[in-house]
């Protein structure tokens, strides 16, 4: 990882250690990867396309760190940003491996009153995230016959031939 | 509940599993009538009014009694 520091990587690049042989396959791995998840070591804006990024959840680059033109790969862009609510958050929180990812560069927000969420990863529990309730997080399969035969019942629907129609 | 279950993973959507039920079936009437619609325009509005009814006791239901597992 040191020798990446002294030397601005970019993808697609292999890593050379400090004596200058190649590492082993196994940390070659790790080494190369890092540098093109995190936004670390980047000089240019990831979210540069991206004009919302930035003003809302971006990737937590900060411009501002970054003398504009120089390559200075020392400098580690601040993970921590604050929203536009005012709230400081960690764009990273979801993300278990950010911060392995990252060697750490992903820092997680300080001084916030909440704590954390008992039973997850949860950085900042004023956040959440709740995806797919119908049929993951609530059994909604019963539900729905159940309000179909109320329906049913409530039309007094009678096949002629058969009758009273339930499911 | 096994019938439903059988529904459930033939036919998409609730619209489309009252009309696969009812072309099976046999097209019903409403209160217990013998007046069973014929042309495909009765149908669809009996269809629609059937699930509209559905959603709002889907929607008492939910509230009511749906927890999280």
């Amino acid at each position: 990882m040191q020798s990446l520091r002294a030397t601005p990587n970019i993808a697609g690049r292999r890593a050379i250690d400090a004596a200058g042989s190649r590492t082993s396959p196994s940390t070659r791995r790790a080494v190369t990867r890092s540098p093109v998840k995190s936004t670390a070591y980047l000089t240019v804006d990831p979210d540069q396309y991206d004009p919302d990024a930035n003003s809302g959840r971006g990737s937590g680059f900060v411009p501002g760190t970054q003398s504009s033109g120089a390559v200075s790969s020392g400098v580690r862009p601040s993970r921590v940003t604050r929203g536009a609510d005012g709230v400081v958050y960690d764009p990273d929180q979801y993300d278990a491996d950010a911060n392995q990812r990252s060697g750490q560069a992903a820092s997680r927000p300080s001084g916030g009153s909440a704590r954390q969420t008992e039973g997850s990863n949860t950085v900042d529990p004023r956040f959440a995230l709740l995806f797919d309730c119908d049929g993951v997080i609530v059994e909604t399969e019963e539900l729905h016959r159940k309000a179909y035969n109320a329906s049913f019942k409530h039309f007094g629907l009678t096949i002629p031939a058969s009758g009273k129609v339930e499911w | 509940m096994e019938y439903y279950d059988v529904l459930a993973n033939t036919v998409g959507g609730g619209k489309p599993k009252m009309r696969y039920h009812f072309d099976n079936n046999g097209w019903p009437a409403f209160f217990g009538g013998s007046q069973v619609p014929a042309s495909e325009e009765q149908k669809s509005a009996m269809v629609d009014a059937l699930q509209d009814q559905k959603t709002e006791f889907y929607k008492e239901i939910v509230e009511s009694t749906a927890t999280a597992r």
